[in-house]
């Protein structure tokens, strides 16, 4: 009984023990917010990467790509496990907007129809998904589709006047990044006028001849019209990538089936069409593992090279294929979550350094306490039970303050930019234009065990020095 | 006192051999050791305290006398000799509480090899004292329930009221849930001793807005609360005005006529030492009778 009363005592009037509560509670506040920030960062980078390329990836180590894709899809989708497999095409080019200047880009070829079967590229898009939404009407089915309503004739005549068929060139998704979509310093996003009245110039390599090699490749340029942008929140995705129709892209790149003859023979050679990547679409409980076994199983008939390491053609499950990013978050994670730890050590010495100091100071009333009948147990606990008062108080004022900056790290962030004019959370560093703002239950229970804890721990030497005390010399003591 | 447990003569009237005895004190050594030089408090002091016994041990300035009365209260460990309290050798208990305390620090051998072996020195103690104890236990509750203290300094707790001082040694003495029970009963004990202290009408003042004649009021209150067998003065008067003392020296005497309260009191004053029934001096380390007829 006298325990808790004199922890309530002296928690009430030595205010020395404040500055434990508040250390506390900033340590608490400030590993939770790293540890919410970096942890969510990794959680909305595997959302992302497992959200853009499907559950496991027939990928091609080459530009130039496997043939047999669409028995491979065939196949595939006869798996049991597997939702959707569809055919994707990845490589690299070179583009102008309006006769601006060249950049160099991604480019991705979609089968837009089907791309949503097997990741979340539609609802990424703004004028054909984002939009509607906000204005409460149901999002239309994705496509490479024109804007409807817009002389697009009119509007190639005054940049490009001589360009011919203009109605007729394909639509073209930019990266949000690509078109200088990105957040104001009041955080919101700022798209540039008369984007989809823009046209772009995109040069990619077509494979051509005999062999199938860049030696032999010559640029191909076709000309787009801008019918949405996409934001996927991937910075390194939305700021260098262009999606484009996979038919159009393979016709450019020279991968569709072709027929040509032998020279010396007259013999009718059919090349077939290729692709550089399937993105398959596993059901929910299917093991991921196991589906790739069997993926590779079907890859295999057509090339025995898939078995071997670093063949030109491979099977990943999202994981592997984003293995460099997520192992650097994770490192990352690791890191700071250390260092944070490491910085929330000094809690626990200030602790100890209070309480010693407490302890000292109380050294008469320790006697008196004895005097009257108190154990040395007893007046252990009294210091003991006074940490653990401290560890769990300022824990819960951490989480709570914690929790109001993590949920509001976007607002604080841009306040902050306003006011000080830099910009900490740069998304061409962390990938994303927003931070994180959710907290893991599981990491905050951990967190504020940790933080009491602590507070015990700091507490203890000095306890078990208050508890070793002579009464007769703590009476004496001055 | 309306709480008088004995007939309203003068307990040591009556005639008491060793039967009677609550504290037999023998052969009591106890040493303290000052840099290189060992002082020789007492030397084979012993002492004989009745039920009912109001005795007063006088002497000088650092004659010992304070060391006897801790060690004769549980508070101290003589280096030998015995101590019983009803014929519990809390001499030993004190001795054995002294080792488990001792343990606490490390030895200067084991600072030497090193923080490791002190940090593990702690941890057994801190084991010991959460599993053992036993002798620390014991003593706690004889000083919690048998025995009173009354400092010259009063030793109230800052934080604490006048009433929550009278009761801490109830606090301690039980449980949340058994002192939830009898909280309102022990408040009215309290309340009505602090009232026949005079110090009803301060019940919720700190020590800080007390003067020292109340104040230690508060603290012989407190001694009272648990109904002890033997109640331990230690100068109660030394650090108060002429007038304070001896409302407090009345205090005592109104406890011991009207209670029976057996109390062994320090003084180095004579004068004071008078108003007990017997009178002990320590000197040389002995406890001895005084050497004039009118003191004893």
């Amino acid at each position: 009984m006298y325990k808790l009363h004199l922890i309530l005592k002296y928690l009430a009037k030595r205010r020395i023990a404040w500055v434990s509560l508040i250390a506390v509670t900033l340590c608490t506040a400030l590993v939770l917010v790293v540890i919410s920030v970096m942890g969510g960062w990794l959680r909305m980078a595997r959302q992302s990467f497992h959200g853009l390329a499907g559950d496991v990836i027939i990928t091609s180590r080459s530009l130039s790509g496997f043939a047999h894709y669409q028995e491979f899809v065939r196949e595939v989708q006869k798996l049991p496990q597997v939702e959707a497999a569809v055919p994707v095409l990845r490589t690299f080019g070179l583009i102008k907007i309006n006769n601006g200047n060249p950049d160099a880009v991604q480019v991705l070829g979609y089968p837009v129809e089907q791309i949503g079967r097997v990741n979340n590229f539609p609802q990424s898009l703004h004028r054909q998904y984002e939009a509607p939404l906000s204005a409460g009407q149901a999002p239309p089915a994705p496509s490479f589709n024109l804007v409807p309503g817009k002389d697009y004739k009119e509007l190639a005549s005054y940049r490009l006047p001589k360009a011919r068929g203009a109605e007729n060139w394909p639509g073209m998704i930019v990266g949000a990044g690509v078109v200088g979509i990105s957040k104001d310093k009041d955080g919101n996003i700022d798209r540039p006028a008369g984007l989809l009245d823009a046209f772009v110039r995109l040069e990619v390599m077509g494979l051509s001849g005999e062999e199938i090699s860049l030696e032999t490749a010559r640029p191909t340029p076709n000309y787009y019209w801008i019918v949405d942008d996409s934001r996927t929140q991937m910075w390194q995705l939305d700021s260098k990538t262009v999606y484009v129709a996979f038919d159009v892209l393979q016709q450019d790149l020279r991968m569709a089936e072709r027929s040509t003859t032998n020279p010396d023979t007259g013999e009718k050679i059919v090349r077939p069409a290729r692709t550089t990547d399937i993105y398959i679409k596993a059901r929910p409980d299917a093991d991921l593992e196991k589906l790739k076994e069997d993926v590779t199983r079907i890859v295999a008939a057509r090339y025995p090279l898939v078995l071997e390491p670093d063949a030109p053609i491979a099977v990943q499950t999202w994981e592997e294929t984003n293995r460099t990013w997520l192992g650097a978050i994770e490192k990352e994670k690791s890191l700071v979550t250390f260092l944070f730890g490491m910085i929330s050590i000094v809690a626990v010495f200030q602790i100890f350094c209070i309480f010693y100091m407490i302890v000292v100071e109380k050294t008469r009333d320790i006697g008196i306490i004895k005097s009257i009948g108190a154990t040395s147990r007893g007046v252990a606990g009294i210091f003991l039970g006074y940490g653990l008062v401290i560890g769990v108080v300022g824990s819960l004022m951490g989480l709570g303050v914690g929790f109001l900056i993590v949920h509001y790290i976007n607002e604080i962030h841009t306040a902050l930019g306003k006011l000080t004019g830099t910009v900490i959370w740069n998304p061409e560093v962390y990938a994303f234009d927003v931070i994180p703002n959710t907290m893991n239950p599981n990491e905050v229970f951990w967190i504020v065990l940790i933080a009491i804890l602590s507070s015990v721990l700091g507490a203890l030497v000095p306890a078990i020095r208050a508890a070793g005390m002579h009464p007769v010399d703590s009476l004496r003591w001055e | 006192m309306t709480t008088t447990t004995r007939p309203a003569d003068k307990p040591a009237d009556k005639p008491r051999g060793v039967a009677d005895a609550v504290i037999v004190a023998r052969g009591v050594f106890k040493t303290f050791r000052m840099g290189d030089s060992v002082i020789h408090v007492l030397k084979d002091a012993g002492v004989v305290v009745r039920g009912g016994e109001f005795i007063a041990i006088e002497g000088r300035s650092g004659s010992g006398k304070s060391t006897l009365l801790h060690i004769l209260g549980g508070l101290d460990a003589a280096d030998s000799g015995t101590v019983e309290f009803e014929s519990e050798d809390i001499g030993e208990l004190s001795r054995r509480a002294a080792m488990e305390r001792q343990k606490a620090r490390p030895s200067r051998v084991l600072r030497l090899l090193g923080p490791l072996l002190a940090m593990a020195q702690t941890a057994a103690f801190a084991a010991r004292l959460f599993f053992g104890g036993g002798a620390d236990r014991r003593l706690a509750h004889l000083r919690n329930t048998r025995f009173g203290f009354v400092f010259q300094f009063y030793h109230l707790l800052p934080e604490l009221n006048v009433l929550e001082n009278t009761m801490l040694g109830a606090m301690i003495e039980n449980s949340w849930f058994a002192f939830k029970r009898k909280r309102a009963g022990l408040r009215t004990k309290a309340t009505a001793i602090l009232e026949e202290l005079g110090m009803g009408h301060r019940l919720t003042h700190r020590p800080s807005q007390l003067s020292g004649g109340e104040r230690q009021r508060v603290a012989i209150a407190r001694a009272l609360m648990n109904d002890p067998k033997v109640l331990f003065a230690d100068e109660p008067t030394g650090n108060l005005d002429a007038e304070t003392g001896q409302q407090i020296m009345g205090v005592f005497e109104r406890l011991h006529r009207e209670r029976g309260q057996t109390i062994v009191m320090v003084t180095h004053d004579r004068a004071l030492a008078r108003r007990a029934d017997r009178i002990l001096v320590l000197k040389d380390g002995k406890l001895e009778a005084p050497a004039d007829a009118d003191a004893a």
